[in-house]
């Protein structure tokens, strides 16, 4: 498969001894055109790519923080069609790569093949689907290969060893190194995650992004020893939540530009 | 489907005909019939069918060349012969160029004969009392041999029946006319209506998903798949957790000790076997045709068959050496289980429900606590059983290595919906023995509500392999399908994934989960077991929508004749076979209900709705 925009950037990256920072956004809290604006000041900050996370009404592997954002997004009208249509129009002033974060419904609902096409057409490198772990939905992954987008797999702390080989030769773009158990949006961390990188590595040569209960610089600090990059989520979708509605773009390239130091 | 609307005679009545669902119309040439049409007036009404409609012209009793001529004349291609005819007649106006309906009388014992000559389509009527076409009287789907060909059914099928007649024939379309009338050749717009959502209920059956990589028709249990139905849809963290329960069925399922001692706790806890009960002024009142049977689940300890399957995986909890259990409830009756079997196993129990449940069955709450477990309140989405299971799943995520999950329902990813099945297979096994001892025959139906699906898929694994029991299960339709308020997924749903599974669910447009209703807290829920759906592609059992008023007269019915308080979910099911019996569904080899709770837990429900302060 032909490199995609997104395997570019980060194996660039990788490859010139720098590390990446990748923020996640729930599109649409609360509403679409706003998220468009945080997209924008994400990206001008210089997020190494951004996750567009896709609301869904029964995010069973979110806690709190994402459950809430998305349901604020649903209240605000947004749904998947809306969401890609608003990348389509914003896609000449987003400068990273997107990656969409999903569960497996809403993109089931609209149709892989047909999702492929608007995803890639508004500027989407890559999927990640949280309940469709390698090998659960191969029409799926067709549906991405088929149309050059990347995979994006998730490695949890509990992924069992003979797992490795099957999760690295569906992975494309990164491998996303889940740092703790539990849902998204909770602190600590797994005690042996350089162990976890280490047997990683072995069988991928990708970058490894490591995400999961990263709030501060010093976090992506002191990730970054050993993975490529940080991704960060629920902290950013918190102190936008938390943000007068008018200063969010601006408090969005403030966050990130604070991690990057 | 081909919807045939037959009789057509006015203009105005062809578009409401087609808003109705119609592909195909007919316009009646028979002398005979109440319905006839003259050649000038179906001129106009010809010209009144859009492109995509196919007029057809019904005749009877005339020669090959008038049915021909009249044709020509009025411009149509299709042609129904329906009686007088020699089935030379076929070939014949095939090569002049149409297409030939080849109607066929099945008498009152099923029986009818091919023509000599292959028709286009083949049309099933009833003949009776020497007519033949336009009796408004079905014939007995169940006992009538399928054509091997193209065929549609006739004869009586209306809004209330085109369901049954679909389920038990897998015809490729339908004729009907005198269910949609107000007078002969008059149609009615209420009934017209009636008749679509009828049929949108049948089209959402059928709705397939569209990746065709998906339609595999094959069954792979190992993998938890039937057809494109189940799978594991789970998050990564939670992959080792699966395929260590996965693991450790595979060999509990094969260990006929871990067998024996369930079946002990069956005899010695449960209580099981358990009654089957002949319920005779049910029979009077319904006026049925064979004898009707309760499964009595409800006599179980805890009151419900839940008690199966938690006893089952609580045994697996133990044999894998898990520290907590974790459930989710709807109604209780599954928090109640899994809390009963924790005090017997000593467990740590936490039981997720949500917070609208706790307020509707707060007896199952307190009787949970009662019973050492925690009862934790799920305040988001629509705080009913959906949001438990998130819950419950989020929980799961977070220490994988010491809780079990015990799952109340034939669903969630595999290895859930054939564990849970085996688990209460016992209902059927037993059912099936216990009819046989007083009855010659198997029963002509076995009738279930289904909302996970763990009851229904329990008593029908009993009567799977035997082709001549009707399967049916009973979904909840709230206040009724048309309002959107229900928990329908067959009668109003699509395929999609939620928690873990391949299934129907209600959902919008966009994917997302829809909240569902029902004044039954266990069926309502907006997905159903796997392979429920399976079986509903393959016809193999039919799902119909049973509504609260249906419910509560068969709560009440069930209550004066019968002494017997059924849960609100178990109303459903008695509701349902009410409702094959009024539709005229042959059941002379008798009724088999799942009763699979009892309705102690309803009976504030009950009083609230009607008013009573207790």
């Amino acid at each position: 498969m032909k490199e995609s925009t997104l395997g570019r950037v980060l194996r660039e990256q990788k490859d010139g001894g720098l590390k990446g920072l990748i923020p996640y956004v729930t599109a649409g809290d609360p509403d679409v055109a706003l998220t468009r604006d945080v997209l924008v000041a994400l990206s001008e900050a210089g997020a190494t790519a951004i996750e567009v996370g896709i609301p869904f009404s029964d995010p069973i592997a979110d806690g709190p923080v994402i459950q809430e954002a998305s349901q604020r997004a649903l209240e605000g009208g947004a749904s998947l069609d809306a969401i890609l249509r608003m990348l389509e129009d914003a896609r000449a002033e987003i400068r990273c790569p997107l990656i969409i974060f999903s569960y497996v419904n809403p993109i089931d609902r609209m149709g892989y093949d047909v999702f492929v096409e608007r995803a890639t057409r508004a500027g989407a490198s890559a999927l990640l689907v949280t309940d469709a772990p390698p090998g659960v939905e191969p029409a799926l992954e067709t549906a991405l290969r088929n149309g050059g987008m990347d995979l994006i797999v998730l490695v949890a702390p509990t992924t069992p060893e003979e797992r490795l080989p099957l999760i690295a030769s569906a992975a494309s773009g990164f491998v996303y190194v889940i740092a703790r158990r539990g849902v998204t949006g909770k602190g600590g961390e797994s005690t042996d995650l350089a162990g976890q990188l280490g047997r990683l590595r072995k069988h991928t040569e990708l970058p490894l992004y490591v995400g999961f209960g990263v709030r501060e610089r010093a976090d992506v600090v002191r990730l970054s020893e050993h993975a490529d990059g940080v991704i960060v989520g629920s902290a950013l979708v918190t102190a936008l939540h938390e943000t007068p509605r008018a200063q969010r773009a601006q408090r969005a390239g403030d966050f990130l530009r604070d991690l990057l130091g | 489907m081909i919807v045939k609307i037959c009789g057509m005679t006015r203009v105005e009545d062809v578009g409401p005909a087609i808003d109705a669902g119609a592909t195909h119309l007919g316009m009646i040439f028979a002398d005979a019939s109440k319905r006839r049409i003259d050649v000038e007036d179906a001129m106009v009404l010809r010209r009144a069918i859009p492109e995509h409609i196919t007029p057809v012209g019904v005749f009877q009793d005339v020669s090959q060349h008038d049915v021909a001529y009249v044709a020509e004349v009025v411009g149509i291609k299709h042609v129904q012969l329906h009686g007088g005819f020699d089935d030379a007649a076929i070939p014949w106006l095939q090569s002049e160029g149409f297409s030939v309906v080849w109607a066929t009388p099945v008498d009152p014992d099923g029986n009818w004969d091919a023509p000599k000559h292959a028709p286009d389509l083949l049309l099933l009527d009833t003949a009776k009392a020497g007519r033949f076409g336009g009796t408004g009287t079905r014939f007995d789907w169940a006992q009538t041999r399928r054509p091997q060909t193209p065929f549609l059914v006739a004869g009586g099928i209306g809004s209330d029946n085109v369901a049954a007649a679909v389920a038990a024939l897998r015809p490729d379309g339908i004729d009907l006319a005198g269910s949609v009338e107000s007078t002969p050749g008059i149609k009615d717009e209420s009934k017209l209506q009636a008749l679509k959502i009828a049929l949108d209920s049948i089209a959402a059956q059928r709705d397939q998903p569209t990746q065709d990589a998906q339609m595999t028709s094959s069954v792979d249990l190992s993998a938890g798949r039937w057809g494109p139905y189940g799978g594991a849809y789970i998050p990564e963290t939670l992959f080792a957790p699966v395929a260590e329960l996965t693991a450790a069925w595979d060999e509990a399922r094969a260990d006929p000790a871990f067998a024996a001692e369930f079946d002990a706790l069956m005899r010695n806890y449960v209580g099981r076997p358990s009654a089957l009960t002949r319920v005779r002024r049910i029979e009077e009142a319904w006026n049925t045709q064979g004898p009707v049977y309760l499964k009595r689940e409800d006599l179980n300890h805890t009151g419900a068959h839940k008690i199966n399957n938690a006893i089952g995986q609580a045994l697996l909890a133990k044999r894998m050496g898990k520290k907590r259990i974790i459930a989710e409830t709807g109604a209780g009756q599954h928090g109640v289980a899994t809390a009963t079997v924790c005090a017997l196993m000593g467990y740590e129990c936490v039981v997720y429900m949500g917070g609208f449940d706790m307020e509707r069955q707060a007896l199952n709450v307190f009787r949970m606590r009662l019973l050492g477990a925690e009862v934790r309140s799920v305040e988001s989405g629509s705080k009913t059983l959906k949001d438990a299971i998130n819950e419950a799943m989020r929980d799961w995520v977070a220490d994988p290595e010491n809780t079990f999950y015990l799952l109340g329902s034939a669903l969630g990813p595999h290895p859930y919906p054939l564990m849970v099945r085996h688990f209460h297979e016992v209902i059927g096994r037993e059912a099936r023995e216990q009819w046989l001892e007083n009855n010659d025959r198997l029963p002509s139906i076995v009738a279930a509500c289904v909302g996970g699906g763990s009851n229904s898929i329990g008593v029908f694994s009993g009567f799977m392999d035997d082709a001549e029991v009707a399967l049916y299960g009973g979904e909840a339709a709230g206040d009724g399908v048309e309002t959107g308020r229900h928990a329908a997924r067959f009668a109003g749903g699509a395929p999609g994934v939620l928690h873990g599974t391949r299934t129907y669910l209600l959902q919008d447009g966009d994917g997302q989960i829809r909240e569902t209703h029902s004044v039954s807290a266990g069926l309502d829920y907006p997905a159903i077991g796997p392979e429920h759906a399976w079986l509903a592609d393959t016809g193999r059992a039919t799902y119909l929508p049973i509504d609260d008023k249906m419910a509560l007269a068969a709560f009440h019915e069930l209550c004066r004749l019968e002494g017997i308080f059924p849960a609100l979910e178990s109303a459903h099911a008695v509701a349902l076979a009410k409702h094959l019996v009024d539709t005229g569904v042959p059941h002379g080899n008798g009724i088999l209900i799942n009763l699979s709770g009892r309705g102690d837990k309803d009976v504030h429900t009950v009083a609230k709705i009607e008013g009573v302060e207790l």
